[in-house]
C-alpha cells in the first residue's frame, strides 16, 4: 500500500518535472577576447555553468559572470544549462562553502557584466542580444 | 559561560581580521557564511538531542573566506561551530582550511585541512540550505560519526576528465590524517553502544586514504558516484587495561542522482566493514575477541521537487543497522521522512520535517526513561546564508 502509494507520488512527480516556462528573450553568449571562438559550444557553456569545467582547453582560468535575479539570467538558465534558477544557485554555493570555486562574479545591469568581461582574461558570461557588445566574443 | 564567551571574541575577531584582510588585498578576498537554528521534538524516545521535550540544542554556524591569487593559487578557510545536543556545544574549529592549485583541468593539487570527499553530501552536510531535508538520511550521513570523515589534514589530488560523448569523470584521490577526539560524537556514541566499555581513554587513527569518482553519464541529469575511505582504528579502554583494534575499517558509498528540470532523485548506498579484535593491553596475547568481522550496509532513497522559486517539498526513506552484526529493533532505524523548504528569500531558507521512524538504533530514552520502537520526529529550521 505504501509503495503504490510512493509510485504514484512519483509518477505526478515525473509529469511536473516537464513543465517549464521560457520569457522569450534571446540570449547571447559573451566571452574575453584571449578565449578562441571554437572553444565555445553549447555542451561547454552548460559544463562552464554547472561547475564541471575550471579551465579553457589553452588552460586559462574560466571566470564566469552572472546577472541573478534578472530575466535574462532565468533565460540563460532555461536555454544554456537546464537548471531553474534555485538550483543553479545550489550548485554554486556548494562549490564555495567547500572552497573548491568562487561564486561566479554577480552584476546588476548588462553594461557592468559586458565591461568585466571586456577587461578580464578567461571571462565568459551572457546578455540580451539587443545589448552593445563591442570588444567582447558574441555567439548567438 | 567563559567557554562561551571566549568563542564570541574569536568569532568577533575573526570577522575583524576577515575584514582587513579584504581591505588589504584589495577585494579579491570573498567572505560568505551561514547561520541556522533548529528545533527538533519527538512524540518518544530522545534523537540527537533532548528530542522528547523539545530541544533547540540544533544549530550550525560558519564564516568562510577565499582568497584567489590571480594565477592557478586559491587559499580559503572556514571556521565552523555547531551544536546537536551533546555535540559540537558550539565550539569553533576549523571546517576546513587548504590551498589550491589547479594546474591543469584533469589535476589540481589541494594540502591542508579537508573533509572527504565521500557521498554526495558528505562536503556540505554543514549547510543547511544547501538541501531540502532538516535531517539528512542518518543511514549514510549518521551525525555521530561525521568527526571521522570532516576536518582531516593531509592532501589532496582531484581532476576533471573529458570523456567525449561519455561524458565527464570527476576524480579525487585523498590521503590524511585524521583525529577523532575523545569527547567528539564518534566517542560518546563509541561509549553509549558498547555495553562492556567503561571508560574510552583514547582513539588512534591511522592514515587515511580515500577516493571518489563521479561520472556526469551521457544522459543529462544523471551521475553515477563510488567514494570510500580505509584506515584503521584503535580503541582504548576501561582505564587503559584493554584494546579493541578495528584494523582494515573500510567505508564505500555508491550514489545514484537524477536531475530532471526541477526532480531530483537521488539514492546511496553505504557498506562498512572492519575487523574487530579486543585484546589486554598489559598482554596482548590474552586475546577477548580474536578476528571476528563485521559489517553493517545501509541505504536510502530520495526525492525532491521544486514546485515554485519559494516552495520546494522532499521525501525520503532511510535504512540504517547497527555496525556490530546485531539484529532486531535495537540494531536499526527505519526513517520515512517529509520535508517541506520555503525559499523566503535568496538569503533566508525555513524548512518543516516529519519523521516516521521505526527501530531503536541511535535512540535513547525518553522522558519517561523508556524506548518506544515507533516513534515520530518532527523538525523544524532557520537558515540565514550570505
Amino acid at each position: 500500500m505504501k509503495m503504490k502509494y510512493f509510485i504514484n507520488l512519483f509518477v505526478i512527480l515525473f509529469y511536473f518535472a516537464g513543465l517549464t516556462c521560457s520569457a522569450g528573450e534571446e540570449i547571447s553568449i559573451i566571452t574575453n577576447l584571449s578565449v578562441p571562438k571554437g572553444n565555445v559550444t553549447r555542451d561547454v557553456i552548460k559544463n562552464i555553468y554547472s561547475g564541471k569545467l575550471a579551465k579553457w582547453p589553452d588552460n586559462q582560468n574560466i571566470v564566469l559572470s552572472i546577472m541573478e535575479g534578472t530575466e535574462t539570467h532565468k533565460e540563460f538558465l532555461y536555454t544554456y544549462v537546464n537548471k531553474p534558477e534555485a538550483q543553479f544557485t545550489n550548485t554554486w554555493r556548494k562549490k564555495m562553502f567547500t572552497g573548491q570555486r568562487s561564486y561566479p562574479k554577480n552584476f546588476n545591469n548588462a553594461q557592468d557584466l559586458v565591461d568585466f568581461v571586456r577587461n578580464t582574461k578567461g571571462a565568459i558570461g551572457y546578455v540580451n542580444t539587443d545589448e552593445k557588445t563591442n570588444g567582447v566574443n558574441v555567439f548567438k | 559561560m567563559r567557554k562561551q564567551f571566549k568563542y564570541i571574541i574569536i568569532i568577533v575577531l575573526s570577522f575583524g581580521i576577515l575584514f582587513s584582510f579584504q581591505t588589504a588585498f584589495a577585494g579579491n578576498v570573498d567572505i560568505h557564511g551561514f547561520v541556522s537554528q533548529g528545533y527538533l521534538r519527538s512524540s518518544d524516545n530522545n534523537f540527537l538531542n533532548d528530542s522528547n521535550k523539545g530541544s533547540f540544542e540544533f544549530n550550525e554556524m560558519g564564516i568562510n573566506f577565499g582568497y584567489d591569487t590571480g594565477s592557478d593559487v586559491t587559499v580559503g578557510a572556514q571556521l565552523f561551530a555547531r551544536d546537536l545536543g551533546d555535540f559540537g556545544n558550539d565550539k569553533v574549529s576549523v571546517a576546513w582550511a587548504f590551498g589550491d592549485y589547479k594546474w591543469k583541468s584533469w589535476m589540481g593539487f589541494r594540502a591542508g585541512m579537508m573533509k572527504f570527499a565521500l557521498g554526495l553530501y558528505n562536503t556540505t552536510r554543514d549547510i543547511d540550505s544547501l538541501r531540502t531535508t532538516i535531517i539528512l538520511p542518518q543511514s549514510v550521513y549518521n551525525e555521530w560519526y561525521r568527526d571521522v570523515s570532516q576536518g582531516t589534514k593531509g592532501a589532496q589530488i582531484y581532476g576533471h576528465l573529458s570523456l567525449g560523448y561519455a561524458g565527464l569523470l570527476d576524480y579525487t584521490l585523498q590521503v590524511s590524517g585524521t583525529q577523532v577526539p575523545i569527547d567528539s560524537g564518534t566517542a560518546k556514541f563509541f561509549l553509549d553502544r558498547n555495553s562492556t566499555v567503561t571508560t574510552l581513554d583514547a582513539i588512534d587513527v591511522d592514515t587515511t586514504y580515500g577516493a571518489a569518482l563521479i561520472w556526469y553519464t551521457p544522459l543529462d541529469g544523471l551521475l553515477l558516484g563510488v567514494s570510500g575511505f580505509s584506515t584503521n582504528a584503535k580503541y582504548t579502554v576501561n582505564n587503559s587495561t584493554a584494546v579493541i583494534d578495528n584494523p582494515d575499517f573500510r567505508e564505500s558509498i555508491l550514489s545514484v542522482e537524477y536531475t530532471l528540470n526541477r526532480l531530483t532523485l537521488a539514492s546511496e548506498c553505504m557498506y562498512t566493514t572492519s575487523r574487530n579484535n579486543v585484546y589486554l593491553l598489559s598482554n596482548p596475547s590474552i586475546i577477548l575477541v580474536d578476528d571476528e568481522r563485521i559489517q553493517n550496509t545501509n541505504y536510502y532513497f530520495s526525492g525532491a521537487y521544486r514546485f515554485t522559486d519559494w516552495f520546494e517539498g522532499g521525501l525520503y526513506y532511510s535504512k540504517s543497522e547497527a555496525f556490530y552484526n546485531g539484529t532486531g529493533p535495537d540494531n536499526e532505524l527505519k526513517d520515512i521522512c517529509l520535508s517541506t523548504r520555503f525559499d523566503i528569500s535568496p538569503a533566508m531558507v525555513f524548512k518543516l520535517e516529519t519523521h516516521f521512524m521505526k527501530g531503536l538504533f541511535g535512540v535513547d530514552p525518553g522522558t519517561d526513561g523508556t524506548r518506544d520502537d515507533k516513534w515520530n520526529l518532527y523538525a523544524a529550521k532557520v537558515s540565514y546564508t550570505f
